[in-house]
């Protein structure tokens, strides 16, 4: 009626259409111009899924990767034992509770701070004011007292000889050396007034969850990097990191956690970007809670090592990224190369176990025993894609043998609450991995620190193991040590109560101007000192 | 108009104590203890019976449960809002803050975007009403109402940044971050506003009015421009402004699709951490945006609109 | 009103997608060509073949089977929502159009502080309280969703208590229940299945978004919002496995919104849109 007079010829539509395409073709252009603009030479863009968080050295909120940029210890560990660090040399005593530290001379902080005994002396006081956090560290129990005679010597006495104490005090934290000055009041539990040490770089700017910018410490006494400058984005997805490095917003992604398999595959032949992978760092696996009454019985725990197929898991979630594991650690370890009969994939031979151990199959094929269901919860931190992906696989792979799994995935921390806790029936774990490994994880089993102890508790041979790990820590002799691992080991793995499945390993995926990248013994420590662009 | 508005003001007083009551009642109903949460968050190595009941007394736990409630509110508007559990070294209001300006870019350019498509759309469907045009910009709402906004945000990314290689697939920066994020938000709201309009313009050609204008010899043009548009306009940007807080919380999804480090990211963080006063927080915020956004719009309506404004009287 | 709708062929076509989708998932086990949990790690994202038709996940899963089994938390558990919202705002908009008074009163503050926030929020709330699971999307989806029929459905309750035939069924002495059950209920009963209809679609989109933010439905049971979640993952290496599950959810959601569309025409042919 109305409207139809109403309507008459206009191009209004065809314009309005033309506007939206004009103006859509514009936007690249633009945008182009703004990602040209941030790229600056001596500059490395890299990428962290979480921000750098508190860097304070003598606590445990920061990322790793940041502190080993910003603050160093008195030794490094390199690949053929302790190298000097902010410490030039070391002695330790005959009966080997006495550790002398000579201290590097003309080291200073960034802010200008000499690093000397004193310097020295006021971290391991701050330190050691906040003893309780720290002993998940073997040492800090036995630390009796530290003192600096003179600017250059510094002195830790201990109770009983420890024969990893040096690496300990080269782990990143908590033995690295923020400048006095950033401590509150000499403290440092409380947190700290700057991040500021004695390291290659300095951090200059942080926006919080956006990026971090470190630049080159001017005054670096070891031998200074050629990247000056390093931005650190933060960018949480998978994906996200891969399509930023492939349109040239980030030069390298490094990291266990950083990249998926299924897209590191995807740059094996790449001309563009290059691939990097380091020796295992750690093992990856799942932990069988031995007080859970079906998991008690060691047939179950046999049963289900030998329905693992690690190599399956190796080759369908890692492609080959990752080696398939056999034992708790890997042969590369200290004091691990040990002859240990693998739990090899046998299906059949799981089920006779189970078969043999009086489980047996229901009609809703869940097997059991006594009336006692084989329902076992497997719990995976929901941060991470891959275990999802594993724990999937493994439902249904167990799922045929008679055992029914359900899966529960939470966030980082009330898992790690659950795991400390012991309530869990399975649950995923990585080891600590060098340098911790074997030592330091070994004596953390025997509190109540990480899932290990809740998982152990009820093993026959808990106590034979735990007095092993003891000795072990205060020997002194080389061999008496090998054979006290090896007795430890053996028993842990005959108990099968640990299911390891992949060595873990460090992946880096980066542009191929960038040369040098590579990885050390310790394995959250980016060396960004080694690396440098190509010159075109 | 004075009464109006005074009225109006008193009637958001009880909803305002409504909100945050039901904001105040969700974190009591939290399993865990909130004296044991806070113990844990100063990092007590060792929580005994006795430290409990001693933080309990600390924190005026043992108070009844109104004196509590209004303990709280007297906090809230002194903008006190507490200290996140998960991170005991931010407080919430800290969080928020931070968080908050983002979102609010997100939704504004949203909203730029809803008023600049919507409009003349919807305008140009009603005036070419049963042509191509308006054919093909109804299937286009149909469409888009029955799209998962988070599909059409992995969509975007999948077809403007990964194959087109247009835009940043995702995060913070640039202006050039924002555009996909902002229109992922805003293309549910835009079929909304394009209906909208559509059938407020239509309704409008059917009025008296627009017969007598059309008899008095007026341009269609004029008719169209002055009258019915103006007409429609009236409430059709009162409906958008009402939708404003909606759009703050409609960018929930879109920040998790987009790793947009807005409010509505650390929401969902938020839950999955268990961080129940960032959480709660968030819920409280959203409520009194959404009251005074409609309060403001009402009586700004109240005012253009002289039909109300009698019938009342 | 219902011969009407079935003279609507886009009504028909409307209804034939959702009954088809029900009976393929009340039937997948016997439809489905795999079981929607097997696995088969060293075939993931395979193309589409005869044992496959359409691929493999990234486990290797018959991504088909999958779909056919997400059917059931999607469709199922929406109108399983849907269900509670109406029941429990039908009682309490009857409660309150009837009786009135003080009864009135509260419900409708209760029902304006429901309102004045966005749905997606409570919803996130409910389910930050309760814990992250499906059943708790449900229970929070009806918690809010409630509010907007009681609203509805007082208005229409109070239009039709003082019609005639109320009134006079009220002089012959009938009891409050009858006259709620027996006149209220299939007054409003028309005006309802629109609103119902609308909504089924708002809580399809609603459960998988939840599930998609991983607030929902969890691994490894199949559900479309979920597949779209681990899709996301691998949208550079396989962005073809975001296809499928969308789509579904468009065709499904549209489905319901284009029903409720119809049935308002036949309810109301005042209202037919211009």
């Amino acid at each position: 009626m109305e409207t139809s007079r109403l309507r008459k010829k206009r191009p209004l539509p065809a314009l309005l259409l033309a506007c939206c395409m004009a103006g859509s073709s514009l936007l690249p252009l633009w945008a182009g111009q703004a990602q040209a603009a941030e790229q600056e030479p001596d500059t490395l863009r890299f990428v962290n899924y979480r921000d750098v968080r508190d860097l304070n050295p003598h606590l445990y909120a920061g990322e790793m990767y940041a502190q080993e940029m910003i603050y160093e210890t008195l030794v490094d560990i390199g690949p053929d034992g302790y190298k000097p660090c902010l410490a030039e040399s070391w002695e330790i005593s005959p009966d080997g509770k006495v550790y002398t530290f000579k201290i590097r001379k003309g080291v200073t902080f960034t802010d200008g701070t000499p690093c000397d005994a004193y310097a020295v002396k006021a971290n391991f006081d701050a330190i050691l004011e906040n003893r309780a956090r720290h002993t998940w560290l073997e040492m800090m129990h036995l630390l009796e007292k530290v003192d600096a005679p003179d600017a250059h010597t510094f002195r830790i006495f201990m109770s009983r000889p420890y024969y990893p104490m040096l690496t300990e005090l080269g782990v990143t934290r908590p033995f690295a050396m923020i400048s006095p000055k950033a401590m509150k009041n000499g403290s440092t539990k409380d947190g700290v007034n700057a991040f500021i040490g004695t390291g290659p770089y300095k951090l200059v700017k942080v926006v919080t969850d956006e990026y971090a910018v470190f630049e080159a410490n001017e005054n670096y006494w070891g031998e200074k990097p050629r990247i000056r400058r390093i931005v650190v984005k933060v960018i949480p997805d998978n994906q996200t990191r891969i399509l930023a490095l492939e349109k040239g917003e980030i030069d390298l992604i490094w990291g266990k956690n950083m990249l998926d398999a299924d897209a590191l595959n995807k740059y094996r032949n790449s001309d563009e970007f290059d691939i990097a992978l380091s020796k295992p760092t750690s093992t990856r696996q799942i932990v069988l809670n031995g007080q859970n009454p079906v998991l008690a019985d060691i047939n179950v725990r046999k049963a289900l090592q030998h329905a693992t197929n690690r190599k399956a898991i190796s080759r369908g979630v890692f492609h080959d990224t990752e080696p398939p594991a056999d034992t708790l650690y890997a042969r590369s370890v200290p004091y691990c190369d040990i002859d240990l009969a693998p739990y090899a994939y046998d299906m059949k031979k799981a089920a006779d176990l189970l078969e043999k151990a009086g489980w047996k199959m229901g009609d809703d094929g869940v097997r059991a025993k006594d009336g006692l269901r084989m329902e076992l919860g497997l719990l995976y931190n929901s941060n991470s894609v891959t275990e999802k992906t594993i724990a999937e696989y493994l439902q249904h792979e167990y799922g045929k043998l008679g055992i029914r799994v359900s899966l529960r995935g939470e966030e980082e921390q009330s898992y790690r609450d659950n795991m400390k806790n012991g309530l869990f029936d399975m649950i995923f774990n990585i080891c600590w991995g060098m340098p911790y490994d074997p030592q330091s994880s070994m004596a953390a089993m025997r509190q109540r620190v990480y899932g290990d102890y809740a998982a152990q508790l009820a093993l026959p041979d808990k106590k034979e193991i735990d007095a092993a790990i003891t000795e072990i820590l205060s020997s002194t002799d080389e061999k008496r040590r090998q054979e006290l691992f090896t007795f430890a080991l053996t028993h842990l793995h005959d108990d099968a109560i640990y299911i390891p499945l992949t060595y873990e390993t460090n992946k880096a995926l980066f542009s191929s101007r960038l040369k040098g990248v590579g990885f050390t013994q310790t394995q959250y420590e980016v060396p960004f000192s080694k690396m440098y662009f190509e010159k075109r | 108009m004075k009464n109006y508005v005074i009225m109006r003001l008193l009637a958001t007083v009880p909803l305002l104590l409504g909100i945050s009551f039901l904001c105040f009642v969700f974190i009591n109903l939290i399993p865990s203890d909130p004296a044991e949460v806070a113990l844990r968050i100063r990092q007590t190595p060792v929580i005994t019976e006795e430290l409990i009941a001693q933080t309990r007394a600390e924190l005026g736990l043992d108070q009844p449960f109104l004196v509590r409630y209004f303990q709280w509110l007297w906090d809230c508007l002194h903008f006190d809002l507490g200290v996140s559990y998960t991170n005991p070294a931010r407080t919430v209001l800290g969080e928020i803050g931070r968080c908050l300006p983002a979102t609010l870019e997100l939704a504004g350019l949203s909203l730029v975007y809803v008023i600049v498509l919507s409009l003349p759309i919807g305008f140009l469907s009603a005036v070419y009403k049963d042509t191509w045009f308006d054919r093909i910009m109804r299937g286009f709402v149909f469409a888009t109402t029955a799209m998962p906004v988070y599909w059409v945000g992995l969509l975007l990314i999948w077809l403007i940044s990964i194959r087109l290689d247009l835009l940043p697939t995702s995060g913070y920066g640039s202006f050039a971050h924002l555009i996909l994020p902002a229109f992922t938000v805003a293309l549910s709201y835009i079929s909304t506003y394009i209906r909208l309009i559509r059938n407020n313009m239509l309704e409008n050609m059917r009025e008296d009015y627009v017969l007598y204008a059309q008899a008095r010899g007026l341009k269609q043009r004029a008719i169209l421009v002055r009258h019915i548009l103006k007409n429609s306009l009236q409430s059709c940007v009162t409906a958008i402004g009402m939708s404003i807080p909606q759009l703050i919380a409609g960018t929930i999804v879109v920040e998790n699709v987009f790793a947009w480090p807005g409010v509505g990211r650390l929401c969902i963080a938020s839950i999955f951490n268990r961080d129940y006063p960032v959480i709660q927080a968030y819920v409280l915020l959203v409520g009194v945006l959404f009251v005074f956004f409609n309060l403001a719009f009402d009586i700004l309506q109240y005012a253009a609109d002289p039909r109300l404004r009698e019938r009342k009287a | 009103m219902l011969q009407q709708l079935f003279k609507n062929p886009m009504a028909l076509l409307c209804m034939g997608i959702l009954l088809f989708t029900a009976l393929l998932g009340i039937f997948a086990p016997w439809v489905a060509p795999n079981d929607p949990y097997a696995n088969d790690i060293l075939n993931k994202f395979a193309g589409p073949s005869w044992d496959y038709p359409l691929g493999t996940d990234q486990l290797g899963r018959c991504v088909f089977s999958r779909m056919l089994f997400g059917i059931r938390p999607t469709l199922f558990l929406s109108l399983l929502t849907m269900l509670g919202t109406i029941g429990l705002g039908v009682i309490m908009g009857i409660t309150a159009g009837y009786f009135r008074g003080a009864v009135d009163e509260v419900i409708m503050r209760v029902v304006d502080v429901m309102l004045s926030f966005p749905s997606q929020i409570i919803i996130l709330a409910v389910v930050a309280l309760l814990g992250v699971d499906i059943r708790n999307v449900v229970i929070a989806s009806i918690f809010i969703k409630w509010a907007w029929y009681a609203r509805m459905i007082r208005t229409a309750t109070i239009k039709y208590t003082n019609m005639n035939f109320v009134l006079f069924s009220r002089s012959i002495g009938s009891g409050n229940f009858y006259i709620l059950t027996r006149h209220m209920l299939p007054c409003i009963a028309a005006e309802l299945a629109v609103l119902a209809s609308l909504d089924t679609g708002w809580a399809i989109l609603n459960i998988s978004t939840l599930s998609f933010l991983g607030l929902g439905v969890q691994a490894p049971v199949p559900e479309w919002g979920a597949m779209l979640n681990e899709a996301k993952n691998v949208m550079i290496s396989n962005p073809e496995q975001m296809l499928v599950p969308g789509i579904a959810v468009v065709v499904l959601v549209g489905a319901c919104n284009m029903l409720g569309d119809c049935l308002r025409d036949a309810l109301d042919p005042k209202a037919v849109r211009q």
